[in-house]
């Protein structure tokens, strides 16, 4: 048996040798330095690699990691809560299953300049260029990391990517251990997650997992149960194959399905013309997901991916049947020295099926529609070591507006082993979705008879696609600061200076009124490139290790908004005013180990008022207070195996609004949350 | 092994001339296999006196192809095996774990699952040796050196070389019994 692994291995590597040779003759093997003592290894220089894999303190960009232990002891049981972390991003709880999420500002249910990817897969869905984060019901566990990079990313991701991209990380199947978890609490009902992994073979794991959530409702304005409780349950599996040290394979995929309890309040023609809709959200999809790498050497790379994701979304409010079929291939290599290239091209197909509801139809009612990109970058030492030049762009083409190209400019530039200046200029921009090409909404009705409304009959407003609608537009001007204060005290600044042109507005067009059926007059307000101006702000994080046991980590982000109509247009209604975002947010987190089976996380958060929120229908409230959350969590582990936690969120505060969302707007209340957690891995 | 030392040879002639510096993970693969030499086992942990010494990289795969110039060497009669993946199900198959910086996140559960088993647990995770790893490696003035943590390769029943500890930088109090 022994005789015959080791031919097979010999095999391998033979074969290994000869298609090293064959594909880059210039790398074949690395040297062997085996033979080398120790102290001659000692005295040996080093040179970086192409630095695919990038040292956090060498990126040129703001990024923030939020890691698995982040997660599991900030005490959160969903992503979006887990991106409160990190600084610059806008996180507000809207109902029981909605969030808005956002990075430097824009932020909404609809919010639409953020790219999510989940291991590469673009979660954003092309209904409104925004995320569905209540289906992001992946077990927490399975998380390696998220990446948070505040800033446009368009020239590697291509457009969309804005304000900021999310990538969420999932570990890789060999060495996650088997799980089972339950939490229990008021709010989360019952969350349970199994994992079960193994070995296949001489090279492959897998692991399989499912999860169930049942959360409760929050509270309405008047402190009832606002009844929109709501269950999911997912399961999925992910196959990691790497049959020499040249090739790895990974086939990873997900299917889920719920029922969301949600409150909309929709118009009506008649009295009181408007309805509050008690409505359940039937949802289904999943995606499957493959990739392959193959390394020419230690300096050259191929990554080829393609995934197919599928969404069946139906409420009051929408219906559609989704599906996306992505391609997709990235090649780095170290072209010498001083330049490190990444080249990749994508192709994207999009096919949807919206069916018509009571407030909406999409025209056309199908699509199928396709994407193609390229992008390119090279990474130049300028002056090894010290100063570092990236230069990217992307070109892509979409059936909306054509041609996008996405250029930008970064530099990298180390005053000293611990300080690290940088500064980026880029540009993108955000193609216009479905809704924004195709939709008609029936927004709200203005009563008749009324100041707003002198007429005899009522007013019905809608929202109407624009075929004409084109790209919004970006340039961002970034600086940043990265410095090594001492072996246990890091701090991270980041300011910017966002430069936005033809953002969406809404133009009611009273010139296109008509009087339907004698009975009501109805208003489009129709999407148009309409607004103009700029954010800016900056952010600082903060991660002290103040002791062996005891870690502190802060962040501060500051915002401001000053946008206005662009010439030739007045009166249109803004997406986004100064005052519907928070100007300061506060992030400060202590972890503590008690003992070395016990831990105990404290986690403090300021969200600023909202004092000018832009709801496109009178309500009950546009304006939202600020508010601290307090959250803490104790953690047990009384055996290597076994995990006890008890956790809390938002510990002292009284049950508070975080958000409004933007149409339909229900405003309801987050609530005090206790739940207590076990996890038995084995 | 004569298709070895083709391979070598090969590999020796692609070198680019004049280059003397090296790529990082190629000088950390070189470590990993020296310090196989100043590493005492305990008793009964090779079943057989030509079993192999199994190398085991847990986390995203730093090394590229840096590794494959291990595969097949001998450490004490014993031939150097090297598995691209960290073998969770029986950690015990490993001599040596080697824990990548994408385990940053959970190199600490990952090293209490490890703890009192006979492996020596090495990474270049920043501060590793001071969290209860044996040996972390850090670069100081572009070249690679490491630290090592007595207290924890004592836990692990290993018997480190004074040659070795001599080179290091000691962290860790070495008469805390249970950190």
């Amino acid at each position: 048996m022994v005789a015959i692994k080791l031919r097979i291995t010999l095999k391998q590597v033979l074969l290994i040798c000869l298609m090293g040779m064959a594909v880059n003759p210039a790398k074949a093997a690395s040297p062997d330095l085996t033979q080398l003592s120790i102290e001659e290894l000692m005295n040996m220089e080093v040179v970086s690699p192409a630095k695919q894999a990038q040292r956090l303190t060498d990126a040129a960009s703001a990024v923030f990691v939020i890691t698995q232990d982040d997660i599991r002891r900030s005490g959160v049981t969903n992503i979006p809560a887990a991106l409160r972390l990190a600084p610059g991003v806008q996180v507000a709880q809207i109902d029981s299953n909605r969030w808005a999420v956002s990075i430097r500002g824009f932020n909404g249910r609809f919010s639409n300049k953020l790219l999510v990817l989940v291991d590469g897969r673009s979660i954003y869905t092309p209904t409104f260029a925004g995320v569905y984060w209540e289906f992001q019901n992946f077990l927490l566990e399975d998380i390696e990391r998220i990446e948070v990079i505040r800033g446009p990313g368009a020239s590697l991701w291509g457009a969309n990517a804005v304000n900021g991209v999310i990538n969420i990380l999932t570990r890789r199947a060999a060495g996650t251990e088997d799980l089972v978890s339950v939490t229990a609490g008021n709010e989360e009902k019952l969350i349970v997650g199994v994992r079960f992994s193994d070995q296949w073979g001489e090279d492959a794991h897998y692991r399989l997992y499912g999860k169930y959530i049942n959360r409760d409702g929050l509270l309405d304005l008047q402190g009832r149960d606002a009844e929109d409780e709501w269950y999911l349950s997912s399961g999925g599996f992910r196959l990691d194959w790497t049959p020499s040290g040249r090739d790895s394979f990974s086939l990873q995929g997900d299917v889920y399905g719920g029922s969301l309890q949600q409150n909309t309040i929709v118009p009506a023609l008649t009295p009181p013309y408007q309805q509050q809709a008690h409505d359940t959200t039937g949802d289904s999809g999943g995606d499957l997901q493959g990739n392959w790498r193959h390394v020419f050497s230690s300096t050259s790379n191929l990554d080829v991916k393609f995934y197919y994701q599928w969404e069946r979304y139906s409420n009051a409010l929408l219906g559609v049947d989704l599906d996306t079929f992505d391609l997709d291939l990235q090649h780095t290599f170290a072209l010498n020295e001083r330049h490190a290239l990444l080249w990749g091209l994508e192709y994207r197909h999009h096919r949807d099926r919206y069916s018509a509801t009571e407030v909406s139809t999409m025209v056309p009612a199908a699509l199928d529609y396709d994407l193609f990109s390229a992008f390119l970058q090279d990474k130049i030492d300028l002056i090894p070591e010290v100063l570092e030049v990236t230069l990217g762009a992307s070109l892509e083409h979409n059936d909306f507006t054509g041609w996008e190209f996405q250029p930008n400019a970064r530099l990298l530039w180390e005053i000293h082993p611990q300080h690290r200046l940088w500064a980026a200029v880029s540009r993108a921009v955000r193609t216009p979705s479905r809704v924004d090409d195709s939709i008609r909404l029936n927004l709200f009705t203005l009563p008749p008879q009324t100041p707003e409304n002198p007429l005899p009959v009522p007013i019905l407003l809608t929202f109407q696609g624009n075929p004409a609608f084109g790209s919004e537009k970006l340039t961002a001007y970034e600086i940043g600061y990265r410095a090594l204060l001492s072996e246990q005290l890091s701090l991270d600044v980041a300011t910017f200076y966002n430069d936005y042109d033809d953002l969406r507005a809404i133009d009611i067009r009273s010139d296109l009124a008509t009087v339907v059926e004698n009975s009501y007059v109805q208003v489009p307000g129709l999407f148009v490139n309409a607004s103009q101006g700029h954010t800016y702000g900056f952010e600082v994080a903060v991660n002290w290790q103040a002791a062996e046991t005891w870690r502190l980590q802060g962040a501060y982000s500051y915002l401001r908004a000053h946008l206005r109509n662009q010439p030739g247009f007045s009166g249109v209604l803004p997406v986004v005013r100064d005052g519907s975002q928070p100007r300061h947010q506060l992030s400060l987190r202590s972890s503590f180990d008690i003992r070395h089976d016990l831990e105990f996380d404290l986690w403090l958060y300021y969200g600023d008022e909202l004092s000018d929120l832009v709801v496109v229908e009178p309500t009950l409230i546009s304006a939202v207070d600020d508010y601290v959350s307090v959250n803490a969590r104790l953690g047990w582990r009384p055996r290597p195996d076994l995990e006890l936690s008890l956790a809390g969120a938002n510990l002292l505060g009284p049950p508070h609004v975080e958000f409004v969302q933007e149409i339909y707007p229900f405003p309801e209340q987050v609530e005090r949350r206790i739940y207590g957690q076990m996890k038995w891995s084995f | 092994m004569r298709r070895w030392l083709v391979c070598l040879i090969i590999a020796l002639l692609m070198r680019p001339l004049g280059a003397e510096v090296y790529s990082e993970y190629v000088l950390k693969a070189a470590y990993l296999y020296n310090f196989t030499k100043f590493v005492e086992w305990p008793q009964g942990v090779f079943p057989a006196a030509n079993s192999p010494l199994v190398i085991c990289i847990a986390g995203a795969d730093s090394f590229g192809d840096a590794l494959t110039t291990l595969d097949g060497k001998m450490v004490e009669g014993h031939p150097v095996e090297v598995r691209l993946f960290f073998l969770a199900a029986r950690p015990d198959q490993c001599h040596v774990v080697f824990i990548g910086r994408s385990e940053q996140g959970q190199f600490k559960a990952m090293l209490a699952k490890l703890a009192r088993l006979p492996i020596l647990t090495v990474s270049d995770i920043s501060n590793f040796s001071q969290a209860g790893g044996i040996i972390g490696f850090f670069e100081a003035e572009k070249r690679i050196r490491f630290s090592i943590n007595i207290a924890a390769a004592e836990q692990a029943n290993l018997k480190l070389s004074s040659q070795l500890l001599k080179l290091a930088v000691i962290v860790g109090d070495p008469r805390r019994a249970d950190p």
